[in-house]
């Protein structure tokens, strides 16, 4: 654990001294701003709360992502990386604490996009169930820090993580139901985006927005915290296999 | 400051056994895939090596040799293709998680740091990851920075740094988990003389408190200082293992003398000259005289001076110069 709380502890340091990596952040207003013109020019004034949590969604798994990359890219070109794998550390542990405080940081992105309709366009949107909203972002929060853990065990192996970092953001926005619910997309995409828990995640804090009842709250809160543990499992394990192979072909310290 | 098991236990003292040797290398062979599918480069070649507890071993090669495919693979950042390597009884790939705190690796240049962290927050970021928790942590860092020499500087960013200045903080990031065996990969690289001599008696003190060091070098002066034995590598060969005196004796022994302004009779006397081995020219009337025996290069100055030549120095040989005696005098064969 004191792996765990240093990383994070250094990756808030980061986010002080090198502001450029709250990019994401600086964005996500802008966003909000137009899918909110879109749904009140467009007479449809019920999709607001579809319209303010898409740009947040977005933003924390992008930052999630986006940051893994830029972790691993600092840390493999400056040699960081090979000192780190001479620690008694797993680097899993490391990933995690970094990711977290990223994920942790991100979530300023909803205040934002709330600010944004209530100040912007005099919309507020209430949270009808507020446990089920704050139960939810926790599970969403943990299973966001999980995809940036194997997004960046993932990059260990690679070199031109950059190019990757901001694709990869695209199907994940998708098959997250960030901006449109997966009961939307074709049989296909619903199925494959069901293996993933933020499509759970987003249903459930739309709902939570929701006047009516939440159906099947516990299963469903369930499932994002069961898919978020075989993420966090999987990039353990992702991170443990890739690090062996760079430890066998010797480019763990190639930038 | 002395060295323990890390979070001493009685158990961990006995598995690992810290009455084995420090580090126990045999057989060690490393290939690297080439380009194009070539033939493998073969880094390391049937290696083997032995540091007792307490010593300061060095290891000296010139670029390429393998010393630090070694050190990499003492601090399990790579995986051998061949062999054995234990640090204090402990396999570097099988028992990797329990190697790992008892050493401390300090690769050379001025990388592993985080530039943009105060000195004091990378060392106690690193002692986290050692596993010292956050008190523990400060307090180790506060202590290791007074050490090496960076407590009035501790809390400015080390992009700011020198380039000695970040080493000896490389070297504080080495001792922050209190390792058994600290691998120094060429760590004066960019010191001042001042601060190269602090490191030394720093490395003394290591040795009295019981710690093995591995120190690469190409400095044949800094490894005769400081170590107990040195080994010469090269082409991932262990060529010979010595006494640091036999440097000594192998420096003054092949001293160069460098001139100029000299002609070509006065080169010629010079060649026929007892213990002299060998003139080359190294310009217009420019010569350096390789001699092969202690005190041949006196005769081989006055000879230049009586014969009006000023501009004269002396200097020992490189130590590519020293391996190729080495290899010369014991019939070994240098590895391309």
């Amino acid at each position: 654990m004191p792996a765990f709380w240093a990383a994070a502890r250094a990756q808030l340091g980061e986010f002080r001294r090198d502001p450029g990596t709250l990019l994401m952040l600086v964005t996500a207003p802008f966003f909000a701003v137009i899918l909110l013109s879109v749904t009140e020019h467009g007479g449809r004034p019920d999709l607001a709360p579809y319209a303010l949590l898409a740009p947040a969604v977005m933003t924390s798994i992008g930052m999630a992502v986006m940051e893994a990359g830029e972790t691993i890219f600092r840390d493999r070109s400056t040699g960081v990386l090979e000192a780190l794998l001479t620690t008694p550390a797993p680097l899993a542990a490391v990933l995690s604490g970094r990711i977290a405080a990223i994920t942790a940081v991100s979530l300023l992105g909803i205040a934002e996009c709330w600010l944004v309709g209530a100040l912007g366009f005099g919309i507020v949107v209430a949270v009808e169930h507020p446990l089920v909203f704050a139960a939810t972002l926790l599970a969403t929060a943990a299973g966001t820090a999980a995809t940036g853990v194997v997004m960046a065990a993932v990059f260990v192996i690679g070199r031109n993580v950059r190019s990757f970092q901001n694709s990869l953001t695209f199907p994940l926005y998708l098959l997250g139901g960030a901006m449109v619910p997966v009961a939307l997309l074709p049989a296909g995409f619903e199925a494959a985006s069901r293996l993933f828990f933020l499509s759970w995640a987003t249903d459930l804090l739309r709902d939570s927005l929701a006047p009516g009842p939440v159906a099947a709250f516990g299963p469903r809160l369930a499932a994002v915290l069961g898919l978020a543990a075989a993420t966090f499992a999987a990039g353990f394990w992702i991170a443990h296999r890739l690090v062996r192979r760079v430890r066998r072909t010797g480019t763990v310290g190639f930038a | 400051m002395a060295p323990g098991p890390g979070r001493g236990d009685a158990e961990a003292m006995s598995i690992t056994g810290f009455d084995a040797p420090a580090v126990d290398v045999r057989g060690r062979s490393r290939d690297f895939a080439t380009a194009r599918g070539g033939p493998p480069r073969r880094a390391l070649d049937d290696f083997g090596l032995t540091v007792a507890a307490g010593e300061v071993h060095g290891l000296l090669g010139p670029n390429g040799a393998g010393k630090t495919t070694l050190c990499k693979i003492l601090s399990t950042v790579l995986l051998p293709t061949a062999g054995t390597a234990r640090v204090h009884g402990l396999d570097v790939v099988a028992d990797a998680k329990r190697v790992r705190p008892l050493l401390g690796i300090v690769f050379g240049g001025e990388r592993g740091l985080y530039a943009r962290m105060t000195a004091a927050q990378n060392l106690r970021f690193w002692a986290a990851l050692y596993g010292h928790r956050r008190r523990e942590g400060r307090r180790r860092a506060a202590e290791l920075l007074e050490r090496v020499g960076l407590g009035p500087r501790a809390d400015e960013p080390v992009e700011t740094f020198s380039r000695g200045m970040k080493q000896r903080l490389h070297l504080a990031r080495g001792l922050v988990g209190d390792p058994r065996v600290l691998v120094l990969d060429e760590p004066t690289v960019g010191m001042d003389p001042v601060s190269a001599h602090e490191f030394r008696g720093l490395v003394e003190d290591l040795r009295a408190e019981g710690r093995a060091v591995l120190l690469t070098t190409h400095d044949m002066a800094e490894a005769e200082a400081l170590c107990d034995r040195v080994s010469f590598i090269d082409g991932g060969r262990l060529l010979r293992c010595e006494d640091p005196r036999v440097l000594g004796e192998l420096l003054s022994r092949h001293e160069r003398v460098r001139a100029s302004g000299v002609p070509e009779a006065l080169a010629e006397r010079i060649a026929a000259l007892p213990g002299v081995e060998r003139v080359r020219s190294t310009g217009p009337g420019a010569v350096l005289v390789e001699t092969g025996r202690g005190g041949a290069a006196l005769p081989v100055l006055r000879t230049l001076v009586e014969a009006g030549v000023s501009d004269v120095s002396t200097a020992p040989p490189t130590l590519e110069e020293v391996y190729l005696h080495l290899i010369g005098e014991r019939g070994m064969a240098v590895r391309p």
